[in-house]
């Protein structure tokens, strides 16, 4: 970019430019990649708060704290924030951008005006969602998945939310574009395709479902819109149109976008677990086209949603089978993992104990999902909070732990600074215990028969749903201590060196918090590929920062 | 410590990359279409004889003439781009023109089309529309749907054709700087390509 | 700054030319001309008429993508790029129409 800061090269990323327009015009993707995490983290605590608002709504049978209506409209607007606003781009958008240039060895993305155009178009969307809550006929009671034809029919301000997550899906997109351009035309001179950290080849996978799954429903949504607008019945059964039609377009995106929220995730515990282990990745191949696996098996599986629609029984056996075959690339990873950490010198950080709490909850989280995968049980459990719990496991459980655990790993990095350990370990443990204690009962209630987004239940469900809200004023108190934690040290934690946990892969190489060219000398690549630990002595001879202890 | 550069820089001129870029673009306009084209075989599927009758009031003629316009547009752009590689910027910048001017003669055509139909009260609302038999009214609504968003990307193909020639003009495209230049044509050229679709699916049911 | 163009042997051999535009061109509009008369000719036959008509749109496609687009003097991997996406699309169509054939 700008020549005239070579001579302080030094200088971190914060300080090169200064001022407001200098962050929200900045080409720098790790100033984008702070200012995703910003927005991300303000919408992960107004989705957080909603959650929060209806497991108390829960805590006793019949209306407590508002009537159904308000009930439909906040899980709708808890969904749609939390699936389009904070977890979709949390990863990819946040980390992706920071580290994805870094670890290739390079200074930005392929493309960084498109990388802010991308923000922009984040903000654009997420000020489109959020204004139906001021005017119009108020936010949607749809759900997240607008199925039709009540999507068609309601009388809520639906059309502004789908035209919201239309451009946030662009968003998507563009993103998922520059990291494709980004991994082939810009990996540092010497590092093939089998030599990436495997945090890269998660986002590569990903971002090729961003790219050829979110245009569908993109223009799905849109079709939505203009039959409301012209009273159409694409998808209305009234006029003619199929609503199951609906439902396979949009799961047709709807589902490999769960792959999109958990790929980056398992690429980050494969960063995590080999720097925490102090060796090389167990099976680097295996994992790394594992991802691509998933991300192909992926695509065809959306009909696991619909079994319960009125859909052909021969289309379910199909698509059940190739839900099965999704658990093979999975357990690959699963297993992979554990064999690195066995028999390696394990240093136990809060990191290290974020992913294996992933590592858990996604067991749990995978294993449910056989359940709902085979066509008999899936019949019993079908929309029952069951589902709720098993998505939870798996996206909060799952995708939202790692990128917890991601902060803490690469805290040190982005901010320069160290955060307060036993904190750390308190915030973990309470968010565990939380998590666990609410989405459990949720399981144990829904196999019991206890519906999905119903805002009264009957008598007997009222022990487990008081549990489960219980749970979850544990899990918020952890996540705020945790914010806490981190928000602090972020300004006051002690200086952290270079590389805090003697991880090789080339992140560690540049300066806490990296300078705007991030690298300040030419990265060292291992010929035997990312996790070789024995260039860790040639690497840690660049620590140039001094430490007070 | 020295400043190092990066010799793979984010910030270098890369011409591979743009391209790259442009051509996975394109992959998700193709499939954002393809999200129609789903739909469209759905109920072609389903009311195969309702779209046979009302395909009745589809002017092959008007079609044919469209689909040849858009070929040939594809033909000049294609020539502008061999002609800017052999160093002919002025042929180049002819051949965009005329590329422009069969974009609207296909956009003005498009509109006959459209408003002869909505004459006739075909159109979502109408009476004449409303009692039309389901399938019938779905595809008319497919039609106006499909070929509007088409015809919005005609018109945002010719915006940057526009740009293409005043960037020539301005002596910012040249050989071999192409990339501007020929990703607009690859925008161009999928906008001829899903046409070629169209005019089949819309208009030859009989 | 020159790119690490991995074309850059084989682009000196095969350039784009007026000819092949032309040639493009012209097999285009045969292939207009053919579809019409193709619609005409099978008369209204259900699967044949669609079949038809498809095949030829799609000759005509990549009639476009590889001399128009210039995918024949393209890497390698922009190939594949195509390949994956119509692979792709075709399987969403496939698996849609086992529901649908079936129902």
């Amino acid at each position: 970019m700008s020549e005239n800061h070579t001579s302080n090269s030094e200088e971190s990323f914060y300080k090169s430019k200064k001022g407001l327009a200098s962050w929200i015009f900045t080409l720098d993707h790790k100033r984008i990649a702070l200012l995703y995490l910003y927005s991300i983290a303000i919408f992960f605590l107004v989705g957080m708060t909603l959650g929060f608002i209806m497991r108390l709504e829960l805590f006793a049978p019949g209306g407590q704290l508002m009537n159904p209506r308000t009930y439909n409209q906040m899980f709708t607007f808890h969904g749609v924030i939390m699936i389009f606003l904070v977890i979709i781009p949390s990863i990819p958008a946040v980390f992706g951008n920071f580290m994805l240039p870094i670890m290739l060895g390079t200074d930005d993305v392929a493309l960084p005006k498109l990388n802010l155009f991308s923000w922009w178009l984040y903000v654009i969307g997420a000020v489109m969602a959020l204004s139906t809550l001021v005017w119009g006929n108020g936010p949607a009671d749809t759900g997240w998945t607008f199925y039709a034809p009540y999507s068609v029919t309601s009388d809520t301000d639906v059309s502004m939310l789908l035209l919201a997550a239309f451009v946030l899906g662009f968003s998507s997109i563009l993103t998922g574009l520059n990291f494709i351009v980004t991994i082939h035309r810009l990996r540092a001179p010497g590092m093939g395709w089998f030599k990436m950290p495997l945090f890269a080849w998660g986002l590569y996978a990903t971002a090729w479902i961003q790219l050829l799954a979110t245009p569908i429903v993109g223009i799905t949504l849109l079709m939505v819109v203009v039959e409301r607008s012209f009273g159409i019945g694409l998808f209305n059964p009234a006029l003619g149109g199929d609503p199951i039609l609906y439902q396979h377009l949009f799961w047709i995106y709807s589902h490999p976008v769960v792959y999109v929220m958990i790929l980056p995730a398992m690429g980050i515990i494969s960063e995590i677990i080999p720097t925490s282990a102090q060796r090389t990745i167990f099976g680097y191949k295996a994992i790394a086209l594992s991802s691509m696996a998933i991300a192909f098996l992926g695509y065809f599986v959306w009909g696991h949603h619909m079994f319960t629609t009125g859909m052909s029984g021969e289309a379910a056996i199909v698509f059940s089978f190739v839900t099965f075959l999704v658990a093979i690339p999975t357990a690959i990873k699963v297993f992979n993992w554990i064999a690195t950490l066995y028999k390696g010198s394990i240093h136990i950080t809060p990191n290290l104990l974020w992913s294996v709490a992933f590592v858990f909850n996604f067991l749990i989280g995978g294993l449910t999902g056989l359940i709902n995968g085979a066509l008999a049980t899936d019949v019993h459990i079908h929309d029952t909070t069951y589902i709720v719990a098993h998505f939870h496991y798996t996206m909060f459980g799952g995708t939202i732990f790692v990128f917890f655990g991601a902060l803490h790993y690469w805290f040190p990095k982005i901010w320069g600074r160290m955060y307060n350990t036993k904190l750390a370990y308190w915030a973990l443990g309470l968010v565990f215990f939380g998590f666990n204690v609410m989405y459990g009962a949720m399981l144990v209630v829904g196999i019991q028969g206890m519906p999905r987004r119903y805002f009264d239940y009957l008598p007997e469900f009222e022990h487990l749903n008081k549990i489960s809200t219980v749970g979850s004023w544990f899990l918020v108190f952890g996540i705020l201590l945790m914010i806490f934690n981190l928000v602090r040290s972020a300004r006051k934690g002690k200086k952290a060196p270079r590389n805090p946990w003697n991880g090789v892969t080339l992140e560690w190489q540049v300066p806490s918090p990296p300078p705007l060219h991030n690298f300040d000398h030419a990265p060292i690549l291992s010929e035997k590929g990312p996790y070789d630990f024995s260039i860790l002595g040639e690497i840690n001879k660049y620590e140039t920062t001094k430490i007070d202890k | 410590m020295e400043h190092y550069k990066v010799p793979n820089s984010g910030h270098n001129r890369d011409d591979e990359g743009k391209k790259m870029g442009m051509w996975l673009f394109l992959f998700t306009e193709i499939l954002l279409f393809g999200g129609l084209f789903l739909v469209y075989a759905v109920y072609r599927f389903q009311f195969f004889d309702q779209f046979k009758v009302i395909a009745e009031h589809m002017n092959i003629t008007m079609g044919a003439i469209n689909t040849v316009i858009l070929i040939a547009s594809s033909l000049t752009v294609a020539l502008s781009i061999t002609a800017m590689k052999k160093g002919n910027n002025k042929l180049a910048v002819l051949l965009l023109f005329m590329t422009l001017a069969l974009a609207a003669g296909f956009l003005v055509n498009k509109y006959f089309e459209w408003t002869n139909h909505i004459d006739h009260g075909l159109f979502m609302g109408n009476d004449v529309f409303n009692e039309l038999a389901r399938g019938e009214g779905m595809f008319l609504f497919l039609y106006y749907f499909m070929t509007g968003l088409h015809g919005i990307h005609v018109i945002v193909g010719s915006v940057l054709l526009a740009m293409v020639i005043y960037k020539i003009y301005k002596g910012k495209i040249n050989q071999p700087n192409l990339v501007f230049h020929e990703n607009a044509g690859l925008y161009w050229h999928l906008v001829d390509l899903i046409w070629i679709y169209l005019f089949p699916l819309f208009y030859l049911l009989h | 700054m020159t790119t690490e163009n991995s074309n850059n042997m084989s682009e000196d051999v095969h350039q784009p030319s007026y000819k092949l535009d032309f040639m493009t061109f012209g097999f285009l509009l045969i292939l207009t001309a053919l579809t019409i008369w193709a619609s005409y000719a099978t008369g209204g036959t259900t699967v044949l008429a669609v079949s038809i008509a498809m095949t030829i749109a799609t000759i005509k496609a990549s009639l476009v993508v590889i001399n128009f687009m210039h995918l024949r003097f393209d890497n390698i991997v922009y190939k594949i790029f195509v390949g994956v996406v119509i692979v792709l699309f075709l399987s969403f169509m496939l698996m849609m129409a086992v529901d649908y054939a079936y129902r």
